[in-house]
């Protein structure tokens, strides 16, 4: 699906976009990024965090205080949601009750004065792209969780839009469908080849899909990246901490070392923490990694494909670590223990 | 500013009407209270002295002494007739059945004010129903018409749906849990009531009470034909003066029956802050699970008769063959019916009364609509004191409203014409619509619109697409509601006509002053059954569009769901 426009710049672009409300509730501080032609781009962070508030930025039902919205480099100032190309899924889908899944799907044609076989044909493409034919003349109430997630899908992308945004879609699903339908939203992605800018809460979710991703807090974006970078390489103590478990050690740097509730840390580099993941951790007898602590183990969780060891060292700290094999198997609950890992292992954060 | 153009220009139109209208009529009346009419006829301009005649003298008082005391008592004894109703109502165990009793509580709501009283006089005569039935068995005759007990009597019954509607409410919202706990650490039937039960609901007794004393002070009609002159009331009070000419005592009167209604608003907003426990987690109870014991059912039965005797009287008064209220009628006749196609000046009325109602309904519903929609989609500033100013004539009683209409739209060289009474009719209805669809906007919800938007629509579109379905049941109700508040409106167009026009219930009224035969029982009859035939058809489309069922499925019953199919 090729839209108007430049083919080569990116679909959407957002610059120094800053929204604040009239009551003083934050809403965003600064927002800069772009997405390209084609990517699947989420923002991830905790609720309040403004990623709902950007979104709707960009779908034009909100304005922002200052900044600038670009949609395939045309600038979208004063333009309202109705006239904007994208299009947007709801996280409580906002699928019309008094319209079947057909007409649901037709809105967005029909406002647009297609002619009815057009509409007819749109639809059916869009109920076999989300898997649904056969489904039209339903009523939402009549369907799944997961056929009305996928219906709400349908229908925003019925208008062919240069950018679909999705407002945490799957938030209102359990698990199992959650995990299927993120399987599902892929694909679709991939079938109609359009942009998609996810927003989500849950890591998880992020952290599968996107070909990038962009991790807020506070208003503000942490870090944008792909995500094994963003896990890999955190930038910042937020990331680190907000994108999978960590253990953070904050302190000064002194000479290599970062001196840190009483331990010190041999780190890459000057900073003012460093996270080590646990499965970078090591916990047994006779360690040979180059940060090496004595403590008593605290407790064993098993976890099928993984176990975790929490030790908890003389000076007080709790060190997590994650392992694979069955090393430590002989270990139990109250052993004097070695925990520790090497000075690789450790991401140097400045902020 | 311009982010809130919207909302405001949504607003405009409401607000100009009341400040153009309702604010200028009411300030035009504080003006005529500092004049004096002095006996020669000079009017006297900028003297408190109209003011000081009216606190100072002793009758005044009594007055308005005479005034807390009606309303105090039609109070009580609608509390004491609508809780026990309501707490049946709610302990009845079939939603059907519920509906019905409702239904019959709400029904003399649809007929005329003037109608109702006019039973209640066929009831309470000295030759009436009553006596008819306490003579016999020698505790008869009692003189109960044209003094305050027949006045109560009617008042409660007129009045006894905003007591009743407010207590369900309460009860409804009252989670079952509660009183199974309360149950469950040993509390009787009775202290679970009075500990648990009572306690949670006073915000709803409060309410109803509220309504019910502000309406009972300012009410003119009932008190002006079954008091007999002998009830003399503020309402009443004011129509006298305005009759004697003697019009800045009037809009005294009128001042002081406001400043009662806003003291009583006070009174009771303090005493619905103090009782009021912190509000209940939405958890609307699909009715109580309790059995439903026989005395209830006794109960229901005894406040159904006395709710629906006034109209069965007129029915079958109507029929009677003698031009006096007596009972039982003496033989059956027609003519009654023959005689009402013979009054002048009926088709007149009841062909103005339409166009009035019709007119006030349609504006009162654009216009009410688009300020529901600003304050609940928006959030601009002013948005508090417009919800304020657009609810504030329902604390004005209609009498004061009326008496300031009438001097204003003689200033204004609109009097006499339907332009006036449309827009005075649209004033009083206007509050009942926001009230109405504002409620059902707040429960409607706002995606839907913000998705309509983004697929494509443009704002106005999308409210039509997206929220008017949402909204539609609630639309019709308020239209209904309107519609028939100024179709009924008695208190404030008695003011409001020139010598030349009539309304239907003001013709009713006027004639009720005159005459006692039953051509008023005919013309009741027949205004039950049109009332009757609008609600059926309302009922009808309302539970074609699925209303009913949405109401009576309780939350715990799935909505027909499809299984997940294997294609995810």
């Amino acid at each position: 699906m090729t839209g108007a426009g430049s083919s080569s710049g990116p679909d959407a672009e957002l610059r120094g976009i800053r929204k604040v409300y009239d009551n003083g509730a934050r809403g965003v501080e600064q927002v800069d990024f772009t997405v390209a032609k084609g990517e699947f781009f989420s923002m991830l962070g905790p609720s309040g965090c403004g990623k709902s508030t950007t979104l709707r930025i960009l779908a034009g039902l909100e304005e922002p205080t200052s900044g600038e919205v670009l949609i395939r480099g045309e600038p979208m100032r004063g333009r309202p949601a109705h006239r904007r190309p994208t299009n947007m899924v709801f996280q409580r889908l906002a699928l019309f009750p008094h319209l079947t899944v057909a007409d649901n799907i037709a809105f967005g044609p029909r406002l647009r004065r297609r002619p009815a076989r057009q509409v007819a044909e749109i639809v059916g493409s869009m109920l076999d792209l989300v898997d649904l034919a056969g489904y039209g003349k339903r009523y939402p109430a009549q369907l799944s969780g997961g056929q009305q997630q996928r219906v709400a899908i349908a229908r925003a992308l019925a208008n062919e839009p240069a950018v679909l945004l999705l407002d945490e879609p799957l938030g209102a699903l359990d698990l199992r469908l959650r995990v299927q339908m993120q399987q599902a939203l892929k694909r679709i992605q991939h079938d109609s080849g359009t942009t998609f800018v996810y927003v989500t809460h849950d890591q998880v979710e992020a952290l599968t899909m996107s070909d990038r991703m962009a991790v807020m807090n506070e208003g503000r974006i942490e870090q944008i990246g792909p995500p094994a970078e963003l896990y890999r390489s955190p930038a910042t103590t937020f990331t680190a901490t907000f994108l999978g478990d960590t253990n953070l050690f904050e302190g000064t740097y002194e000479g290599g070392l970062l001196e840190s509730e009483g331990i010190g840390v041999k780190v890459t580099g000057p900073g003012r923490a460093v996270s080590v993941r646990p499965e970078h951790v090591a916990v047994g007898r006779g360690l040979t990694c180059a940060n090496r602590y004595h403590g008593r183990l605290e407790d064993v969780i098993f976890q099928g494909a993984s176990t975790r060891y929490h030790v908890r060292l003389a000076s007080g700290v709790l060190v997590i670590s994650e392992r694979r094999e069955e090393a430590g198997s002989t270990l139990t609950v109250g052993d004097e223990v070695e925990t520790g890992w090497d000075v690789d292992a450790g991401v140097v954060l400045n902020h | 500013m311009r982010r809130h153009r919207t909302a405001y220009l949504l607003a405009a139109p409401s607000v100009v009407l009341l400040a153009g209208v309702f604010a200028g009529a009411m300030l035009t009346l504080l003006e005529y209270s500092f004049h004096q009419y002095l006996p020669d006829g000079t009017d006297i301009a900028h003297t408190t002295a109209t003011w000081q005649t009216f606190l100072t003298g002793g009758y005044h008082w009594q007055i308005v002494g005479e005034t807390v005391v009606l309303g105090l008592i039609t109070t009580v004894a609608a509390a004491v007739v609508g809780y026990p109703t309501a707490y049946a109502l709610h302990r009845v165990r079939q939603s059907r059945w519920r509906y019905v009793g409702l239904f019959i509580i709400f029904a003399p709501l649809l007929t005329s004010v003037v109608s109702r009283t006019y039973g209640w006089e066929l009831i309470l005569g000295d030759s009436g129903v009553l006596n008819s039935l306490l003579e016999p068995v020698g505790l008869g005759p009692v003189e109960l018409l044209y003094e305050r007990s027949s006045v109560v009597i009617a008042l409660v019954h007129i009045l006894l749906p905003f007591m009743v509607f407010p207590i369900t409410q309460s009860l409804g919202q009252l989670d079952p849990a509660f009183g199974e706990a309360a149950g469950d650490l040993g509390a009787g039937a009775f202290r679970r009531f009075v500990k648990v039960t009572l306690p949670l609901t006073t915000p709803g007794l409060i309410g109803g009470a509220q309504l019910v004393f502000a309406l009972s002070i300012s009410s003119f009609a009932t008190p002006s034909l079954l008091g007999g002159g002998r009830v003399n009331v503020l309402a009443t009070e004011i129509y006298d003066n305005v009759n004697n000419v003697d019009w800045p005592l009037a809009a005294v009167s009128s001042y002081a029956l406001l400043a009662l209604a806003v003291v009583a608003l006070g009174v009771f907003g303090w005493l619905q802050r103090r009782t009021g426990r912190a509000e209940q987690g939405g958890v609307t109870a699909a009715g109580a699970a309790s059995s439903g014991a026989r005395g209830w059912s006794v109960w229901l039965a005894i406040v159904y008769v006395y709710v629906l005797l006034p109209l069965v009287i007129i029915v079958i008064n109507s029929f009677s063959s003698v031009s006096y209220g007596t009972w039982p009628p003496p033989g059956l006749s027609a003519k009654w019916y023959a005689n009402l196609f013979e009054q002048e000046g009926l088709g007149a009325a009841t062909l103005l009364s339409l166009e009035v109602a019709i007119a006030a309904t349609i504006l009162a519903m654009v216009i009410g609509t688009a300020v529901a929609v600003s304050l609940v989609r928006h959030r601009m500033p002013g948005r508090g004191p417009l919800q304020s100013f657009v609810l504030s004539p329902t604390v004005v009683p209609k009498v004061a409203f009326g008496f300031a209409g009438f001097i204003y739209l003689h200033r204004l060289n609109l009097f006499g014409g339907v332009a006036g009474l449309v827009v005075t009719h649209t004033v009083i209805v206007l509050p009942f619509v926001v009230i109405v669809v504002t409620a059902a906007l707040m429960r409607a919800d706002a995606t839907l619109d913000a998705a309509a938007k983004d697929l494509g629509a443009a704002p106005l579109r999308a409210f039509r697409l997206a929220t008017l379905p949402q909204i539609r049941p609630a639309l019709i109700a308020a239209a209904l509601f309107a519609f028939v508040v100024s179709f009924d409106e008695v208190d404030m167009t008695v003011f409001l006509l020139s010598p030349d026009q009539n309304t239907l219930p003001v013709w009713m009224f006027v004639y009720m002053q005159k005459f006692q035969d039953p051509t008023l029982a005919a013309l009741s009859t027949l205004l039950i059954v049109a009332a009757l035939a609008i609600a059926a058809t309302v009922a009808v489309l309302l539970a074609r569009s699925g209303v009913f069922s949405s109401l009576t499925t309780s939350p715990e019953e799935p909505v027909a769901k499809v299984k997940e199919g294997s294609s995810a």
